[in-house]
């Protein structure tokens, strides 16, 4: 009994992904065919606008596959460890929030390379840290000083990274608590 | 409509400043800022997958409610200053 429960897992885990990527592509190139017999001009209007948005976060999206590339490459899990794992205490803190404040580019550019940090030991509470510091911009701080004034700037900052903490901590109460769902 | 709302920080500062104009309450405008920026309804999709369901709906839940809680600290914050 034990042996065949055992067999049927190895052939669960030995089962390939199905490839979602590739049903969501071809879904929309589907849809913008289809589209494109009904209404030709505004799916011209809607791909200048994708092309646009492409554009825009290119340097964004090299950046962070050139990050990816370095970290998968030269840094391993005890230097990510160190840094930003269970043992790295304030410091980790301390880089998960600068890297957040300094980092650029749209949110969801950042995932895949947070994960390939989580699975090198980065504390899940870090990324969450990580992830809410983007919040703070500096480059865009003197127009929002300009809407709102300096004192409102300063104090909203260092709320915001108060904040971060507290999130990070409390994620990491959440995972801790339910540990077995994904 | 600051969490399901996407784009750059810039365009919330100036719906912002202009609510603002409009009499709206500046805690209202600051969690309205502050979601904008924090919490990811679109991307919730991607984080999800990516990051794991569990820790996107956490964070996202989460920060939902630290923009009310960050909104009301600044606001009094500042009434206490000035």
């Amino acid at each position: 009994m034990r042996q065949k429960a055992e067999s049927r897992n190895v052939k669960k885990k030995g089962k390939r992904q199905k490839p979602y990527g590739i049903y969501f592509l071809c879904s929309v190139l589907f849809l913008y065919l289809l589209l494109f017999l009904l209404e030709p001009a505004n799916i011209q209007k809607s791909l200048k606008a994708s092309g646009h948005v492409l554009f825009q976060i290119f340097p964004a999206l090299c950046l962070i596959i050139f990050l990816m590339g370095i970290v998968n490459y030269f840094v391993n899990p005890r230097t990510v460890s160190k840094y930003v794992g269970k043992g790295s205490g304030i410091k980790g803190w301390f880089w998960a929030i600068s890297t957040g404040v300094v980092s650029h580019g749209p949110i969801y550019a950042w995932y895949p390379l947070l994960r390939d940090l989580r699975s090198q030991g980065m504390r899940s509470g870090l990324i969450a840290v990580f992830l809410y510091s983007r919040a703070i911009k500096i480059p865009l701080l003197p127009l929002m000083v300009h809407y709102f004034g300096i004192p409102f700037v300063v104090i909203l900052t260092g709320l915001m990274i108060i904040a971060s903490i507290v999130q990070g901590h409390a994620v990491e109460m959440i995972e801790g608590r339910f540990p077995n769902q994904v | 409509m600051g969490s399901i709302s996407s784009g750059n920080a810039v365009t919330s500062y100036i719906i912002g400043g202009e609510l603002l104009k409009e009499n709206v309450s500046l805690i209202a405008v600051v969690a309205f800022m502050v979601a904008w920026v924090t919490v990811g309804i679109i991307q919730l999709p991607a984080e999800a997958g990516i990051l794991g369901k569990r820790f996107a709906f956490a964070r996202n839940i989460l920060s939902f409610f630290l923009s009310i809680l960050v909104s009301m600290a600044t606001v009094k914050t500042l009434m206490v200053i000035q």
